[in-house]
């Protein structure tokens, strides 16, 4: 396996979220390294959805959403009056737990990004091919491009997803519980790919799935109640966590 | 030790686990204690009573074993219930291999006596008595979920390793000095090996212990000062 490297993709310092009043994430700093995945687990509500959503601004889709301390992404800050949140999300990817793709073809959907980032026409159809290998979806869908990306088996449209936001060659691939509806085969072959593209980009998954991030990712952070309780080497938070209440989560001994 | 399991199965899994591995031990401590009286008062009587609690013993450690990977598959267990399952696994081997030196203890009762192991009564008896309070106090450690316990069983290791070497030493000279009568003090030194041997395994009960408390692997860790074979006994 690839070592990850030490280089600092994104540096998140003292990021807190609040939505109205309540305070969902509190001043969480944590870096995510090149090359890596990085596994955030957590109970619902822990707060690590919203901060993975902060490290690419779709917080500030959210009117109520208030986000204070700083996220940089190879040094350079996110969040500023200058910079396009656009522009930061093209570099920083996201996939979703539900696979969403447009009513339109498969084609289409891969388009899509490429189209509004202004990609020539001409590059368009290679653009799609190796985004489509990328997703490990080429050889199954190659012969009908055309066809609605509704029409696909659900493990396909969350790698059609996966597809479409690479498309755009983001540097970061942010994945919020991307194989929590699909079937074991369909979860493997995610996660499979996973590691694959973790060879070009980098990537942080937030998972309710346990084993999921013990199997894909290179360090894993816990989250409780809006703070980062613990970040490590994936294999020692899964066998001697610091933290007791890391424990007592992962064990299942909570609540 | 630990707070009780969200999911009630799981805990009364670990529950039955922790009581039968419990009961493994007694078995074994029992096992030695009867084949070390059969020895001493050469009663052959006894070593059958230890050769059927090593069939109980062995009937445990493959009850564990099976409940052990039936937990592992089920539960996918990780951190303090990761490190007790697996250290559960070779905690039991090694209670199995104790119940094992008892029974070879016990059958050197069935064989003839003479003078030779009355010549080491002292360092052999001291062997009997550390090795069993070794295995107790690693069991007693594992228990508890005692790392400091199961840290003074290994540093007694050494103790009885020397003893060893003062009841080799012993019988090499009584050999020469009654070459008529070698093979008992073949026999005796068999019985010191295996006390030995006992001692090895609550050691490694000891570094089990450890390893399940506090994560860490201190197997191999320790130097071991060469035994004193040959010693006269102090």
């Amino acid at each position: 396996m690839r070592r990850v490297s030490s280089a600092v993709k994104m540096r998140a310092t003292d990021l807190s979220v609040h939505y109205g009043a309540k305070a969902a994430v509190k001043t969480v700093s944590l870096e995510v390294r090149a090359n890596e995945v990085l596994a955030l687990i957590g109970p619902s509500g822990c707060g690590k959805s919203t901060f993975l959503r902060a490290l690419n601004r779709m917080n500030d889709t959210i009117p109520e959403a208030r986000v204070t301390g700083q996220v940089e992404l190879d040094g350079e800050p996110i969040y500023g009056p200058d910079v396009d949140p656009v522009l930061v999300r093209r570099r920083v990817g996201m996939v979703f737990q539900r696979s969403n793709p447009f009513p339109k073809s498969i084609f289409e959907n891969v388009a899509y990004g490429l189209r509004v980032a202004g990609t020539a026409r001409r590059e368009i159809p290679d653009r799609i091919e190796r985004a489509l290998r990328q997703a490990a979806l080429w050889d199954e869908v190659k012969d009908r491009l055309n066809e609605s990306g509704t029409g696909l088996s659900g493990g396909q449209q969350q790698r059609l997803c996966i597809a479409r936001a690479l498309a755009v060659e983001p540097e970061v691939l942010l994945m919020d519980e991307p194989a929590s509806a699909l079937d074991p085969i369909a979860t493997a072959k995610v996660e499979d790919l996973v590691a694959n593209l973790r060879e070009t980009l980098t990537i942080v998954i937030v998972t309710h799935n346990m084993q999921q991030a013990a199997r894909v990712s290179q360090r894993t952070g816990f989250f409780y109640l809006g703070r980062l309780v613990e970040v490590g080497p994936t294999t020692d938070l899964f066998t001697r966590p610091r933290e007791r209440e890391t424990e007592d989560y992962i064990t299942g001994r909570f609540g | 030790m630990t707070r009780a399991h969200t999911s009630r199965d799981f805990e009364a899994e670990l529950r039955e686990l922790r009581a039968h591995m419990l009961a493994m031990g007694a078995r074994c401590e029992r096992a030695l204690q009867v084949a070390l009286d059969a020895f001493w008062t050469g009663a052959p009587e006894l070593a059958g009573e230890v050769e059927e609690i090593d069939r109980h013993i062995d009937r445990d450690e493959m009850d564990i074993d099976a409940l052990v990977l039936r937990v592992l598959a089920l539960r996918q267990p990780v951190a303090y219930d990761l490190r007790f399952l697996a250290g559960a696994l070779r905690l039991v081997t090694d209670l199995e291999r104790v119940g094992d030196e008892a029974v070879n203890i016990a059958e050197r009762a069935r064989e003839e006596h003479g003078v030779a192991k009355d010549s080491v009564k002292s360092e052999l008896g001291r062997m009997g008595e550390q090795s069993q309070d070794m295995l107790r106090e690693a069991l007693e450690a594992f228990v508890h979920g005692e790392s400091v316990r199961a840290q003074q069983v290994l540093a007694r290791d050494d103790g009885v390793d020397d003893l060893y070497g003062c009841v080799i030493g012993a019988m090499t000279k009584f050999m020469s000095q009654h070459p008529t009568e070698a093979a008992e003090a073949i026999r005796v030194i068999h019985v010191a090996k295996y006390l030995e041997r006992v001692a090895d395994h609550a050691t490694n009960i000891a570094e089990e212990v450890i390893f399940m408390v506090r994560g860490e692997d201190v197997r191999h860790t320790r130097t071991h000062p060469p035994p004193k074979v040959g010693k006269e006994s102090s």
